[in-house]
């Protein structure tokens, strides 16, 4: 029973751990969707030219939770009557991109749509590049405290696990 | 439809206004609104229309970029070969003019931006409008090649939208290819339906008439080929081509009357050709399509 507990005690903590690494994989999966969103539409503004509405419909489902909501309010602007564009409808719930991240993500949507098919590309290659530097970094903290966190939820539940022996 | 593009308080006040009567809309960056009524121009005010210009709405530069991006479905890139083109149609057959900056590279013209005024123009099928000819278009079960010449608003494209109707009404089997070029005859709306009431018509959207009537001779075998706004040599050969491959064309022209037709230079081979043999000539005098006269291919007054 004492074992059981002890193991339960180690998993709780390196759960805790775990939960907390999930903010710079969060960062992660959300720059690397940013990327994969501008490359998709290069490719469809290059080729088939559809609409925003509809390349964002065919492509929502692959793609991050946190991403997808963004997508959605983004949608909902595009549905909407509002003439401008709000950073509150793109981020509803997000505490994980810094204000500056944020801004970066909410011009490159702010910019769609509102250009030549050649001068649009231009502009996302721009942001494109923008979200590969941002990946980059996001990736190297990734690797850096995400693990970090597990490891250290992990030791703490040892040490705890010890000192209740 | 207007909702779609037309910021709110425009749109408030375009709802209280009759929509039958409605022709045109005029935005001009920092100028009142005009909307053209039955032909007369009117300010467009909160309470719908106004003959006084200090209750008339004003137009700001923001909603002029703003309509324009609406109506493009929110991606300009889509539509810009039709934005170098000047005009921009929505679907339903809406029809918005462009005035701004042109931007050329190379000589050639790449986009239009800085979007100063936009006239919108709105479609309406009026039921039974080529009726009137329509006797002297088919004639014993056979078509005429009939050129509509009226100045732009006179109702040239509702003219050929009804008379499409009236040929599947009277179950005149013919098959007809309507080239719209700029998507207004057709009035092909978001689901891909047609406004046009007929059995026997194809539609060919914005495709340039020379490569239209090729690839629709081609494609689609038709018997009538009906188009709007002929003007250019290019669409004057193709339309040669089409009727040298048997195929009849019905097609309008921005003209105030034959005189004014006989004046430009690439029709001169049209008329000593008697390539078409009905011309009808329509006004606004007594209000949009008000016929001035129907003629023959010696340009003799039939009615």
């Amino acid at each position: 029973m004492k074992i059981l507990l002890l193991c339960l005690i180690i998993t709780c903590c390196t759960y805790i751990g775990y939960g907390l690494s999930s903010y710079y994989r969060k960062r992660l999966k959300i720059f690397r969707d940013c990327h994969s969103f501008s490359n998709k539409l290069i490719v469809e503004i290059n080729f088939a030219k559809n609409n925003l509405k509809e390349i964002i419909k065919s492509s929502i489902n692959s793609y991050s939770s946190d991403f997808k909501s963004v997508l959605n309010g983004y949608l909902n602007y595009l549905n909407s009557d509002a003439k401008v564009l709000a950073t509150e409808q793109l981020f509803k719930k997000n505490n994980f991109l810094s204000d500056d991240e944020k801004q970066t993500i909410f011009l490159f949507f702010k910019s769609l749509g509102r250009y030549d098919a050649e001068n649009q590309i231009l502009e996302i290659e721009h942001f494109k590049q923008k979200f590969e530097s941002m990946c980059t970094s996001a990736e190297s903290e990734n690797k850096k405290y995400s693990s970090l966190y597990i490891k250290l939820g992990l030791m703490f539940g040892i040490l705890v696990a010890i000192l209740l022996i | 439809m207007f909702e779609k593009f037309i910021p709110q308080p425009f749109l408030n006040a375009l709802n209280k206004i009759n929509f039958k009567q409605l022709n045109e809309i005029r935005f001009r960056a920092f100028k009142p609104v005009i909307v053209y009524l039955g032909g007369m121009a009117y300010f467009l005010s909160e309470n719908g229309i106004s003959t006084n210009l200090q209750d008339a709405l004003i137009c700001d530069k923001e909603s002029l970029e703003e309509i324009v991006f609406r109506a493009s479905e929110c991606s300009i890139y889509a539509v810009n070969e039709q934005i170098k083109n000047g005009f921009l149609t929505v679907g339903g057959g809406y029809r918005i003019g462009l005035g701004g900056t042109a931007v050329f590279e190379n000589d050639k013209l790449k986009t239009i931006k800085n979007f100063v005024s936009l006239n919108i123009r709105v479609p309406h099928l009026v039921k039974d409008c080529s009726l009137l000819a329509f006797k002297h278009i088919v004639e014993n079960r056979r078509l005429n090649n009939t050129l509509i010449i009226s100045p732009p608003g006179a109702g040239k494209t509702t003219f050929l939208k009804d008379f499409v109707s009236q040929l599947s009404q009277r179950n005149f089997s013919a098959n007809v290819l309507v080239l719209d070029e700029r998507g207004e005859i057709a009035n092909i709306n978001e689901k891909g339906e047609s406004l046009i009431e007929s059995n026997f018509c194809d539609v060919l959207s914005f495709m340039p008439k020379p490569l239209g009537i090729n690839f629709g001779i081609r494609a689609l075998s038709p018997n009538l080929i009906l188009t709007d706004e002929i003007g250019s040599k290019e669409d004057i050969d193709a339309i040669y081509h089409a009727g040298n491959c048997g195929v009849n064309v019905m097609a309008s022209i921005h003209a105030a009357s034959l005189s004014d037709l006989k004046k430009k230079p690439d029709f001169e081979r049209l008329l000593k050709d008697k390539f078409f043999t009905r011309f009808i000539v329509l006004s606004t005098r007594e209000g949009p399509g008000t016929y001035e006269g129907i003629f023959d291919e010696n340009l003799e007054r039939i009615l």
